[in-house]
């Protein structure tokens, strides 16, 4: 694929659980690469099916390996489900295997630096609220051993915080950003470029499908399926979408609670001049119906909620807007 | 729960996990939530945790005394660049705990030796509970994995679990395999705000 030169160094890569992207300066605009964070394994006698089918794959030892978006695709063929690097957006540190395809990946969708050594800021999660004893140490080590063997100079930014950079020019980089991922929801809240709070949840669109699957006695791939289809959070059709809505709504209450139970620990320490934004991105925000059910899920908890919220918006690219603002920062460094 | 002008408490986790279904609320140790004052009275889970001790209750401040400071004009604007949380706490009822099992332990073996007496103990019986006795006395209190130190008046500060510094993160994680024909899908769009923005952020963090 011809790549357009960089007009500026820097790149940004938000390493997520359902996709990888990374964002660059171009004389043209800004270029996003993206790829699903999935891959699939196949033994060798399934290399003339794949060929006949037109699939890439790659040959590792005994089998074949199906990486990012064909992975899917041929998951579903083979009525398999594909695998993901990242479990509940975190490397595991014993699958090995995972770690190299993700290194693949990676490299892929960052292509070779515009100059030896250019900056890449690459997103890392906060730490989980609700999973005492899990940390993302490893998890950026490995990332940052990734992006460095790319040949670039790694450097971690949180993935809220990109959020708040991309989308809150205008408020002088002040708000709260909420990033609902696939494996988790990440939060930060800052004022005039400082941060004051961040962390994470472990529930994202993955605890939705497991969630309404469940429920209904369906399964996780099929609600995936119904979701990406199209569904209106606001007006849900038959009983999977019911189920579906009742999960996102379940995730939205969830995560307004934390912010206010995380807030009240700083609360007095962490000054607050003026009303903020919320901005919520993320793959799984998505969904049709998604703002205005998370607005009408915030106005119920308003009164009580402990910070002075001044508007409820969507990120104008859910799908890019970590990615951007990781490249935001890494312009920063010349 | 005593009332209060702004009917709502805080619910805290004292143990792994509570879960109090009729409030729809989960938590893990340590976290806490906000209920209405109303609600918390009306749940009989949570009448039924706070008599097993696995959480506590707190009443809040209400929410327009909590806006009135946010809106206050002596509000000191941060310079600190990020928030430092205050260290933790510790946490006495672990001793306690600890000196608790302590007792039980002292009180079986008193336990034993009046058994022994009332028996006519001879000499080896005792001889087997003083080794006992002295077999655990050279043991350290545990007080979840921190040893105590029995010398000294007063225990020392239980000494920090040492957490590894090195992480062995495998090599060579991009270069396994050749990918030269993976599908990236790749989109250009014209984002003149970007280069705006980054130039903003720059001049925002000189400012502060």
């Amino acid at each position: 694929m011809a790549k357009t030169e960089p007009t500026s160094p820097g790149v940004g890569c938000d390493v997520g659980t359902g996709n990888i992207v990374s964002a660059r300066k171009t004389a043209a605009g800004v270029e996003t690469r993206r790829v699903r964070d999935a891959f699939l394994e196949l033994p060798l006698e399934s290399k003339k099916m794949l060929k006949l089918a037109n699939v890439s794959y790659v040959e590792r030892g005994e089998e074949l390996l199906i990486l990012g978006d064909a992975a899917m695709d041929t998951a579903n063929i083979f009525g398999r489900e594909a695998r993901r690097p990242l479990s509940a957006g975190l490397v595991s540190s014993s699958d090995v295997d995972a770690m190299e395809i993700l290194g693949l990946l990676i490299k892929n969708v960052l292509g070779e630096p515009s100059r030896p050594g250019e900056h890449c800021y690459f997103s890392v999660p906060a730490a989980p609220v609700d999973r005492p004893g899990q940390d993302v140490i490893y998890h950026r080590g490995v990332l940052e051993k990734i992006v460095r063997e790319c040949g670039y100079t790694p450097t971690a930014g949180n993935e809220a915080m990109a959020i708040i950079y991309s989308e809150t020019a205008k408020e002088n980089f002040s708000g709260i950003g909420l990033s609902f991922g696939a494996g988790m929801t990440n939060v930060a809240l800052a004022m005039n470029t400082i941060e004051g709070l961040s962390f994470s949840v472990g529930r994202g669109g993955d605890w939705i499908d497991t969630g309404a699957a469940k429920s209904i006695g369906s399964t996780a791939s099929r609600i995936c399926a119904i979701k990406e289809k199209g569904v209106d959070l606001n007006a849900p059709q038959g009983r999977d979408q019911e189920a579906i809505t009742f999960y996102y709504r379940n995730l939205i209450e969830y995560a307004i609670d934390q912010i206010a139970a995380q807030f009240m620990t700083i609360q007095g320490k962490f000054s607050l001049p003026r009303p903020v934004p919320i901005i919520v991105s993320g793959g799984t925000s998505k969904a049709g119906g998604f703002l205005d059910l998370f607005k009408t899920v915030f106005d119920k908890k308003r009164k009580k909620f402990p910070i002075e919220v001044s508007e409820v918006r969507a990120a104008t690219d859910p799908l890019n807007a970590v990615a951007n603002g990781l490249l935001i920062q890494a312009m920063q460094e010349d | 729960m005593s009332s209060t002008m702004s009917g709502e408490v805080t619910i805290m986790c004292l143990t792994d996990e509570v879960i109090l279904r009729d409030l729809g609320v989960h938590l893990t140790r340590g976290h806490r939530v906000n209920v209405p004052m109303s609600t918390a009275m009306r749940s009989r889970d949570l009448s039924a945790a706070k008599l097993d001790g696995t959480v506590s209750i707190q009443t809040l401040r209400s929410a327009a005394v909590r806006a009135q400071e946010y809106t206050s004009s002596d509000t000191v604007h941060s310079q600190a660049p990020r928030h430092v949380p205050a260290p933790p706490q510790v946490d006495l009822s672990l001793v306690v705990a600890a000196l608790e099992r302590l007792s039980g332990e002292v009180q079986g073996m008193r336990e034993d030796l009046a058994r022994l007496a009332r028996a006519g103990a001879t000499r080896e019986d005792l001889s087997g509970l003083l080794a006992r006795v002295e077999e655990r006395l050279a043991q350290p209190i545990p007080v979840f994995g921190r040893q105590v130190d029995r010398t000294g008046l007063v225990p020392n500060p239980p000494t920090p679990l040492e957490e590894p510094t090195e992480m062995f993160i495998p090599s060579n994680l991009t270069g396994g395999a050749q990918v030269s024909d993976l599908k990236v899908s790749s989109e250009t769009s014209d984002s003149p705000q970007l280069t705006g923005t980054a130039a903003a952020l720059k001049a925002a963090r000189k400012k502060r």
